[in-house]
């Protein structure tokens, strides 16, 4: 039964006593005050689309889980930078500053787009897979899988809502 | 005929059931009766005017009562001492109403006429929907007795509907009007430009003129363009407080109600007729009003500009009218006739796609498209044929508003030609266009009767389902019971989905707190009943059920359900994120919540492989799930409920042995504490319960430990070796 307990346990990191740090190599490494010690730590967001700054799960080796993060944001900044650059690795998310043109062929909506990573272009088969969260932030999941988030629609120039309003 | 069975009975006699019949003893048509008294069993025939033809066996000397035959027909038969009397013939439904009352009838033999009898109404076979009130068969899909609808009633329910909304839904018709009397001014304008201004060249009134028609014109755009915003909202706005009343009631109705109907039956209420009311509410109705006003101030006008014409030129309107209603009449049909072929041919498509792996592995691709290729034509058929309806129709319309202009050109114009004649050209032109806006609304008109009809019909329809009572609801004094300890008793339960055919028989048996339940039965002995009953999606028929000593129809339903957790077989999963199939039901649960019920159902491990993690679309059009990630998500959502009484339905099959551990370890955390009941299809996999209760025929036939059960060589150890049996021929074979 002692592992039923161990199966179910969360453990949520406390934010002022994590300590993070990147060697040569750029791996990252954690030492949770006063004395634990994590080497070579990956960060998995439990809910990437919906709370992409909460609920960070911090993994160390193969499948090791050290606990986790409840909020980016009470981090203290330097700890926050570097699990911010990690984040960034495994979930690149181009933000949508502009849509350009916008238009379906037989269902496939297709988005001509400016982001902060530069041009690109959408493709999106099913438009389940376009999901709009509190606050106006809509995040597209292409037909490659990347993810393009706009913050805030209500922000984007009139143009832009008009032509991904008529396609949703 | 009542006064006639009255007649017969002796001073104190009281009938107890009476079944009307349509056949003699020999099969001849013919009205009778059979009588059920607490004396005797009775039948009775009418032949004509004579007195009425009687059998009758007391019910001292009858010792049985059955019926030989099929569910469609059959003889009803008494057993006495001196052999046996065929009593009565039934046929149809009468045969089902026997049937249900036959038992009945057996007591009241039994107890010589010292019974209530129970009787139960028959539910109706679809096929035979009739009428309550006239007895007409009701059509398909109407679902309604067309003939019995009460128009006016219903018309004036679908107007209290409008009621919260009277001041827009009035203002809106005054605009209206106000359109409909700006639009009859231009003509009358021309008439007066043509007669009096161009031959007098007076400029200044022509300058007033035109002005007037162009202000009156560009008032009744701008009138026009706010009465269509108003419309368009209050027609939806009235639209969707009906759909959300009928959508929460839908919610409401017990579980037997979704029994009976089909999905697509309640999708069509809440969206198709809700909006074919709609139409009528919003639109129609007024519409209605404003074309019969247009033909009267219309016919009114002309009338005043030259009544000799005006005759003349209404002239061929009733047979206008006329024909427009025979063809509508006619369209309908064939319209009707073509939907029908389209959702023939969609029904095939629904249902053969669906089973595209049969069609493949039985190699009947061929035999398919010949059945879509048939459909196909004959939905292309009555396409054409309502097609050539349509040309045939407008053409001659057309020629027959013709002759009304004609009438005007020929009679009008040579009156025209006389110096001094009261027609002048003005006045042609005037009838002209005043003859244009006629046709309109007379065609409108012509068309309304069907429309109100299929508004009526609609509304019925929706007002059926707003009016039904759910079955199982809370009982007067019905109280919650907050923290349910998990002891369940069935104290002689009975229940039977249609009457006469019980599918659980006088079962008691009773849960301790936190013991584990396997019940165990061949097919259809009752177990899924069971869990129904349990769920209280169903009550019981005779018997209790008792959670924690309290009868389960005096809790709170709510209050009820909201302890108990079932994990079905199929585990059904919601459109929507991980993490909100598993808070299903626990809406305010933290992702922490989320993650410990998924870390103790193991589904943790493969939720973080999922690309999204706990926001991967799961469902209808999500991600695809095996069996077993979907069985974890669904235990996982039991976890997090964390119920008092725990239901599993067949909870592990079908599944991988790998899997199948993982799935029992979340198993065995789930069931930790909890009152369980568990059918399992494997019955190994109920080695673990505390007892085992075997069903066999809606009868509990054996109760006892897997050990205890097996060593009694009953039910359960037949069940047992057939299914290792079984298991042999599998590993041999496969």
């Amino acid at each position: 039964m002692s592992e039923r307990d161990s199966a179910e346990q969360v453990r949520i990191l406390p934010p002022d006593k994590l300590c993070f740090s990147r060697d040569s190599f750029g791996k990252v490494h954690l030492r949770i005050a006063p004395d634990e010690e994590h080497r070579e730590v990956r960060f998995v967001r439990l809910l990437p689309l919906s709370e992409p700054r909460r609920y960070i799960m911090v993994l160390s080796g193969a499948d090791n889980e050290v606990g986790i993060i409840d909020d980016l944001d009470a981090l203290p900044p330097e700890a926050r930078d570097i699990v911010e650059q990690e984040l960034e690795v495994a979930y690149f998310t181009p933000r949508i500053t502009r849509i350009v043109r916008a238009d379906s062929k037989s269902g496939v909506v297709c988005f001509e787009v400016e982001t902060d990573r530069g041009p690109a272009k959408i493709f999106v088969r099913d438009r389940n897979d376009i999901r709009f969260y509190p606050n106006g932030r809509v995040v597209i999941l292409d037909i490659n899988g990347v993810h393009y988030e706009i913050p805030n629609l209500a922000k984007l120039d009139r143009k832009s809502q008009l032509r991904f309003e008529e396609q949703t | 005929m009542r006064e006639d069975i009255e007649r017969l009975l002796d001073r104190g006699e009281h009938i107890k059931l009476a079944v009307a019949g349509d056949v003699s003893i020999h099969g001849q048509f013919e009205q009778n009766w059979l009588i059920a008294t607490d004396r005797r069993l009775l039948r009775l025939a009418c032949n004509g005017d004579g007195e009425p033809d009687i059998v009758e066996i007391p019910l001292s000397e009858a010792t049985a009562i059955e019926k030989r035959g099929t569910a469609h027909s059959g003889v009803v038969e008494v057993r006495t001492d001196n052999g046996t009397v065929p009593l009565f013939r039934c046929t149809g439904a009468t045969s089902r109403e026997i049937d249900s009352a036959l038992p009945e009838l057996q007591k009241l033999i039994e107890n010589n006429g010292a019974t209530e009898l129970r009787l139960r109404r028959p539910r109706r076979a679809r096929r035979e929907a009739r009428c309550e009130k006239c007895g007409q068969p009701i059509p398909y899909w109407s679902g309604v007795c067309l003939r019995c609808v009460d128009k006016r009633r219903l018309t004036l329910r679908m107007l209290a509907r409008v009621k919260p909304y009277w001041a827009w839904a009035a203002l809106s018709f005054a605009l209206m009007l106000g359109i409909t009397l700006a639009d009859l001014a231009p003509p009358y304008l021309t008439k007066i430009l043509i007669d009096r201004v161009i031959p007098q060249f007076d400029v200044r009134l022509l300058a007033i003129i035109v002005g007037a028609i162009f202000a009156v014109s560009t008032v009744s755009a701008l009138i026009g363009v706010v009465r269509g915003c108003l419309v368009a909202w209050l027609g939806q706005k009235i639209i969707y407080d009906l759909r959300k009343d009928l959508y929460g009631h839908l919610q409401e109705l017990s579980v037997s109600f979704y029994d009976v109907k089909q999905t697509g039956w309640i999708m069509d209420r809440v969206t198709r007729d809700t909006g074919n009311l709609e139409r009528f509410l919003a639109e129609g109705l007024q519409e209605a009003l404003r074309d019969g006003l247009t033909l009267l101030l219309i016919g009114v006008i002309l009338f005043f500009m030259n009544w000799r014409l005006a005759l003349l030129t209404l002239l061929p309107t009733p047979i206008l009218a006329v024909l427009t209603m025979w063809f509508i009449e006619k369209m309908h049909v064939v319209f009707h006739r073509a939907w029908r072929k389209r959702s023939r041919l969609t029904s095939l498509l629904a249902d053969v796609i669906p089973g595209v792996r049969v069609v493949r592995s039985f190699a009947q691709e061929r035999q398919e498209i010949r059945r879509f290729d048939e459909r196909s034509r004959e939905f292309m058929e009555a396409n054409v044929r309502a097609g050539m309806m349509a040309a045939k129709f407008f053409p001659s319309v057309g020629l027959l508003t013709m002759v009304g202009y004609l009438i005007i050109w020929g009679y009008g114009g040579y009156q025209a030609m006389h110096p001094h004649s009261a027609v002048t050209v003005g006045t042609l032109v005037a009838f002209i266009e005043y003859l244009w806006m006629f046709y309109h609304p007379l065609q409108n008109l012509s068309r309304m009767s069907h429309r109100l009809q299929h508004a009526v019909t609609s509304a019925q329809r929706v007002f059926e389902v707003l009016d039904m009572v759910p079955e199982v609801v809370n009982r007067p004094g019905a109280r919650p019971l907050p923290n349910i300890k998990g002891r369940v008793e069935f104290r002689n339960v009975t229940f039977s989905y249609e009457p006469g055919r019980p599918v659980l028989k006088n079962v008691s048996f009773v849960a301790e707190p936190g013991e584990m339940i396997g019940l165990v039965g061949p097919s259809g002995a009752g177990k899924s009943t069971t869990i129904n009953l349990l769920c209280r999606f169903y009550d019981v028929d005779e018997g209790q059920i008792l959670i924690d000593g309290v009868d389960i129809r005096d809790i709170e339903l709510e209050s009820y359900r909201s302890q108990l957790g079932v994990v079905l077989q199929e585990p059904f999963l919601f459109s929507g994120t991980v993490a909100e199939n598993i808070a299903y039901g626990n809406p305010d649960a933290s992702i922490y919540d989320i993650i410990r019920a998924a870390k103790a159902a193991n589904a943790h491990q493969f939720i973080m492989t999922l690309p999204d993690a706990y926001d991967t679309m799961v469902g209808e059009r999500g991600l695809r799930l095996s069996g077993g990630e979907r069985q974890r998500i669904s235990i996982a959502r039991a976890i997090l409920k964390d119920p008092r009484i725990l239901i599993l339905d067949e909870a592990t099959s079908s599944v991988d042995t790998e899997t199948e551990r993982d799935i029992r370890e979340a198993m065995e955390r789930l069931i930790a504490n909890r009152t369980t009941f568990a059918i399992a299809h494997r019955l190994s996999t109920l080695k673990n319960a505390s007892r085992l209760i075997v069903l066999d025929n809606g009868e509990m036939v054996e109760e006892g430990t897997h050990e205890e059960l097996l060593e009694k060589g009953g039910l359960f150890k037949k069940l047992v070796d057939m299914q290792s049996e079984l298991a042999k021929i599998v590993a041999v074979g496969g």
